[in-house]
């Protein structure tokens, strides 16, 4: 089996993370819901470490790759802090609608 | 292998189109499952095997089921589901797709690293990872333990209820 | 690099003592203990050869000392300013001591890094460190509010920056400072994706400091969390993120500076008009400094413009942060008696409380860039260095909006001088200890002296 480095070129995935960074990007600016806004960081997080994978692989140099490990692992972290900020202002406003929090402020 | 290719990354595409535009929260959740499958799956097409299971075990995993977890917890779904005015979306989807378009159009005429066939396909294997990691990033590495322990605090002191 | 050892170490030692019944005042002891040791652990790193730890992880030289001072000196001095801060908390109080030391250690990761992993894990433990204090006061809607917001936009910032550096490292091959700088120096034509990336970058670090138009998150932010939070965010939080900032701009970027020069001159532009404009309708004083931090980043980021004279920033930053601190610590005692941070509970504070009216006054003299005062030198310092960097309309546009400035920070001076306050505001009892007394006659001191003489902290470096 050949190994895809070999077959298709780079730019093929540069355009592929940008799409899929481009459509978490619209995510965040066009949805309402907290968690799905955060998934959608999540989604750019994905197509950047897809990105940098593929420029290690392509270059042949493992940092690259090394880089990716410490993306998913700072991704772990915000996702249990971010979910607890949501958990917590759920029980206070019983929504997770960002929006609502300006209107329930004034 | 380029049909190979070319299916993951229509699928990686889809999901993730799907991601943002479905209403109720739980399918969000599901295509974002698809997407990250997808993306595994480019990784093992590099012969990135660390990063195929890392990303199998922490994204689709933990993360995914944490989502998961904190959605159902919420009773969330479609119906319960904010929207935003028509104005907004259009401006998010305007500014979106001209990031898009400069990044493609810049990006198409990016040739950095020529096809290369003499490449080390082996880097993506846990034994060369495993030893970059220790020995060049020994310091960031441990950091990151400094960050989890922050994470664990912050779950613990936002999450729990308050005691008197 | 032993400052970082030490504060992890006293943080995780805090976060273990949490266990035990162990006194307000021990725990406070500890931290300040903790922050002494890794100052002195710093201070010796100076003037010596610049030393490189961890297979060139991080690198140390003068600028990093004196910007890692910085950050450790000013939130000692907050700290000793946090007694009725500390004192409200009655859960969890040794881990949000933890939270700040560990969160110091993100900045020093931030400020001595030499390799892009250092900077993104300092930036990260920095910023969860953040969210979680701003969003502190649980059953404060503003700051969950605060806290979410925060949280999101960050989140969304880290994907940019993270963008940015993945397009660098595409380009050039490298994480490591020197291995990006050879690549833009090396004079061929640069790739479209080190192009952009480096415009990813920029926005992701300007989102961090929040730079104008990337600061919309700020003003939500600042004003939901406690004011303690908000004090350690616009001061300590910014010194750190601009270190970064112009470090990673001066080393890797300024071969390449026509490509971008444009572009921060206008962000420049647009963020000391926008934080001036908006302030001026501002009722909340907690509002009001939350809006000139914005426009104080902007001069702060006219030192990344020029590329050059890192000691004008360094200048910029302990006059700034002492004000602001001055401010914040009358604004969180005034808070505290009055109930809110509205103007028009600082009217009459001068017959009320004279130390803290003259204190509020001079910050405010020293943050509108009055003559004889720290921020006047600051100001000058950087606007002759981007004058002779040949950007003229900068310095117009800075100085035009100082005016502004003026009017609303006099607009606090007035109430605290000449409006009267209402008889039950006369009762108030401003709660401040013999501690919080010397602090704050400290300040004033450093304001007046650092505006007299400024040559103790410039050309340090």
């Amino acid at each position: 089996m050949d190994s895809v480095i070999k077959i298709i070129p780079l730019n093929a995935y540069i355009i592929l993370s940008a799409v899929i960074f481009c459509i978490g990007i619209v995510g965040v600016l066009t949805r309402r819901n907290a968690i799905i806004i955060f998934m959608s960081v999540e989604l750019m997080l994905n197509a950047v470490n897809l990105l940098l994978a593929a420029f290690s692989s392509y270059s042949g140099d493992a940092n690259g790759q090394v880089f990716v490990f410490f993306i998913m692992a700072v991704a772990a972290a915000e996702v249990a802090v971010g979910l607890a900020i949501i958990v917590m202002m759920y029980r206070n406003t019983g929504s997770v609608d960002i929006d609502l929090l300006n209107k329930l402020k004034n | 292998m380029d049909k190979m290719f070319y299916f993951l990354a229509f699928l990686a595409i889809l999901s993730a189109l799907m991601v943002v535009l479905v209403k109720n929260p739980i399918h969000s959740i599901l295509y974002l499952l698809v997407t990250f499958t997808s993306i595994t799956g480019h990784y093992i097409l590099f012969n990135a095997q660390f990063l195929a299971a890392v990303n199998f075990i922490v994204y689709m995993g933990a993360i995914m089921v944490l989502f998961l977890f904190v959605i159902m917890f919420l009773n969330l779904n479609g119906e319960t589901e904010p929207q935003k005015s028509t104005l907004v979306k259009f401006a998010g989807v305007i500014s979106g797709g001209l990031l898009l378009l400069v990044m493609v159009a810049s990006f198409k005429k990016a040739v950095t690293i020529p096809l290369n066939t003499e490449v080390d396909t082996q880097i993506g294997l846990i034994k060369n990872l495993g030893m970059v990691l220790f020995k060049d990033y020994a310091l960031p590495f441990e950091l990151a333990s400094v960050l989890f322990l922050v994470a664990m605090i912050g779950a613990v002191m936002l999450a729990k209820k308050d005691w008197k | 690099m032993i400052t970082l050892v030490i504060l992890a170490l006293v943080g995780l030692f805090l976060m273990i003592a949490g266990l035990f019944d162990i006194s307000r005042k021990a725990v406070f002891g500890v931290a300040m203990t903790g922050m002494v040791a890794a100052l002195a652990g710093n201070l010796y790193m100076w003037d010596k050869v610049p030393m490189a730890y961890f297979n060139r992880m991080i690198l140390i030289d003068n600028y990093d000392v004196a910007f890692i001072t910085a950050v450790l000196g000013v939130s000692m001095f907050l700290f000793l300013l946090s007694e009725n801060y500390f004192g409200k908390i009655q859960n969890y109080l040794t881990e949000h001591y933890a939270l700040y030391m560990f969160s110091l250690v993100g900045m020093i990761a931030m400020i001595s890094f030499n390799n892009l992993v250092m900077l993104f894990i300092g930036i990260e433990i920095l910023s969860v460190s953040l969210y979680i204090l701003a969003g502190s006061e649980k059953n404060n809607l503003s700051s969950n509010e605060a806290s979410l917001k925060y949280f999101l936009m960050g989140a969304f910032a880290t994907g940019i920056l993270l963008m940015g550096i993945t397009l660098i490292y595409g380009a050039s091959g490298s994480f490591y400072l020197s291995g990006i700088e050879q690549y833009f120096t090396s004079g061929n034509e640069l790739s479209p994706i080190a192009y952009i990336g480096m415009f990813l970058v920029l926005v992701g670090m300007s989102f961090k400091v929040s730079v104008a138009p990337f600061h919309f998150w700020t003003p939500d932010v600042y004003d939901g969390s406690p004011t303690f939070v908000t004090a350690f965010m616009s001061t300590v939080v910014k010194i750190a993120g601009f270190a970064a900032f112009f470090k990673l701009f001066y080393i890797c970027f300024s071969s390449v500076i026509h490509y971008w020069v444009e572009v921060v001159s206008v962000l420049v532009i647009l963020t000391v008009t926008i934080g001036a404009m908006t302030a001026i309708t501002q009722k909340s004083v907690k509002r009001l400094l939350a809006y000139s931090s914005v426009s104080h980043a902007g001069y702060m980021l006219m030192v990344v413009l020029v590329g050059a004279d890192a000691d004008n920033l360094m200048f910029y930053v302990v006059a700034y942060s002492i004000s602001s601190i001055v401010a914040f610590s009358v604004l969180m005692l005034v808070q505290e008696a009055a109930g809110n941070a509205e103007i028009t509970s600082f009217e009459g504070l001068a017959k009320v409380n004279p130390l803290l009216g003259f204190a509020m006054t001079v910050s405010m003299l020293s943050l509108a860039g009055i003559p004889l005062t720290a921020g006047f030198m600051a100001k000058v310092y950087i606007l002759t260095s981007v004058f002779n960097a040949g950007h003229g309309i900068v310095v117009l546009v800075a100085i035009l909006t100082a005016m502004v400035g003026i009017y609303y920070y006099f607009k606090v001076i007035i109430a605290i001088y000449f409006k009267t306050a209402t008889e039950e505001r006369k009762l108030f009892t401003y709660n401040s200890s013999s501690l919080f007394k010397i602090v704050l006659f400290i300040g004033i001191i450093a304001i007046i002296v650092l505006g007299i003489c400024p040559d103790i902290i410039h050309n340090l470096i």
